[in-house]
């Protein structure tokens, strides 16, 4: 949690709020797909954010996602069986570094995160673990400030060990934006 | 400037993807030979999990194990009603009930089997079931251990049939 208000401030630092290009808040939703992970499968995820950005090539974005994965299915002696997949929840912070005014048109960017994921399973101790996500997103905002916005995220959590949960996240989703402007 | 990011993030991502992979979670399966153990003929059982091609791929890379599980077939062929239990211990010499119940670890107990009936734990009944899992994760990170089948009340005669699922995080 310290790392990710850490995070906010220097985006914040870097600029006066007078300064502040673009405001907006948007909700998504999508794929969610584990990698390299024999014991879960392929399920979907929903989330809120909101994004602040002091200029118009850096963005500071909060979130909170819900997500579950599939169940994994075994077949042994004959009988077909399955496993929970567990729900995710996950929030926190990232940067974004790219185009991420708030200006009608395109806008591509980079997201650099982290955040708190706690994955919770039947049957499993949960897991709850500091975790890193880094990928691009392209943003088509209109002039009615309704942006549509497609981005793939791959996420990496460290387990214990010296190993890691990884994820690929696919989400395609809507921001409103308040109207600041700027960009580029 | 915006193509240098670009590239500089690109080649992160790229990376970090390459890199992660670098470790996997696996499912392993490891059936053990059926045996029948009775409170007059207690059956001990080696587990080898080295004889296990899966096992093996990874044995040197393991980086945790996450999870043990039992499934499979007990069979009650006594006409009381019984639990089939499961203790672990690094050696195979305790010869009696007894003796494994001072000496071993319980990691498995099964619901109620009626009298000469059968019971099939799934995957995820087994691991409701399990025990003192980190013992069970020390042992299969071992790689060896025996096995021990014995049941809640005097005098048991159960049949098993089961298979060890581990799931184990490991360098690809």
């Amino acid at each position: 949690m310290k790392k990710i208000v850490t995070i906010f401030l220097l985006i914040f630092g870097m600029n006066s709020a007078n300064a502040l290009t673009d405001i907006s808040a948007g909700v998504y939703g999508g794929l969610n797909v584990p990698v390299v992970q024999e014991d879960t499968k392929s399920g979907s995820g929903l989330g809120l954010k909101a994004k602040f950005s002091p200029s118009p090539m850096i963005a500071a974005v909060a979130f909170f996602e819900s997500r579950k994965f599939g169940n994994p299915e075994m077949t042994i002696f004959g009988q077909n069986m399955t496993l929970d997949g567990g729900k995710v929840t996950s929030y926190g912070a990232e940067v974004l570094l790219g185009n991420t005014g708030g200006n009608p048109g395109p806008h591509f960017y980079w997201a650099l995160g982290i955040f708190n994921y706690r994955w919770t399973r039947t049957g499993f101790e949960d897991l709850s673990k500091v975790g890193y996500h880094l990928g691009p997103g392209l943003e088509l905002i209109v002039p009615a400030n309704i942006g549509i916005e497609i981005r793939g995220k791959f996420e990496i959590i460290p387990t214990d060990g010296g190993g890691s949960r990884k994820n690929a996240l696919v989400y395609v989703g809507a921001n409103y934006h308040f109207g600041l402007g700027g960009g580029m | 400037m915006k193509k240098h990011i670009n590239m500089i993030l690109a080649v992160l991502l790229s990376l970090l993807i390459v890199g992660c992979i670098g470790t996997g979670t696996i499912t392993i399966k490891h059936e053990l030979a059926e045996f029948v153990s009775s409170n007059s003929g207690m059956e001990i059982v080696e587990v080898d999990l080295t004889t296990n091609n899966d096992y093996n791929d990874h044995k040197d890379k393991i980086k945790s194990i996450d999870q043990v599980t039992v499934i499979g077939w007990l069979v009650n062929e006594l006409p009381a009603a019984n639990q089939a239990q499961i203790w672990i211990a690094d050696v195979g010499t305790y010869s009696t009930p007894d003796l494994v119940r001072e000496n071993a670890t319980r990691v498995f107990v099964s619901p109620v089997i009626s009298g000469n009936d059968s019971l099939f734990v799934n995957w995820a009944d087994g691991l409701d079931l399990i025990e003192n899992l980190p013992t069970l994760k020390k042992a299969a990170e071992n790689g060896h251990f025996w096995i021990y089948g014995i049941a809640e009340d005097t005098p048991f005669r159960i049949r098993f049939h089961v298979t060890l699922i581990i799931t184990l995080t490991a360098g690809l």
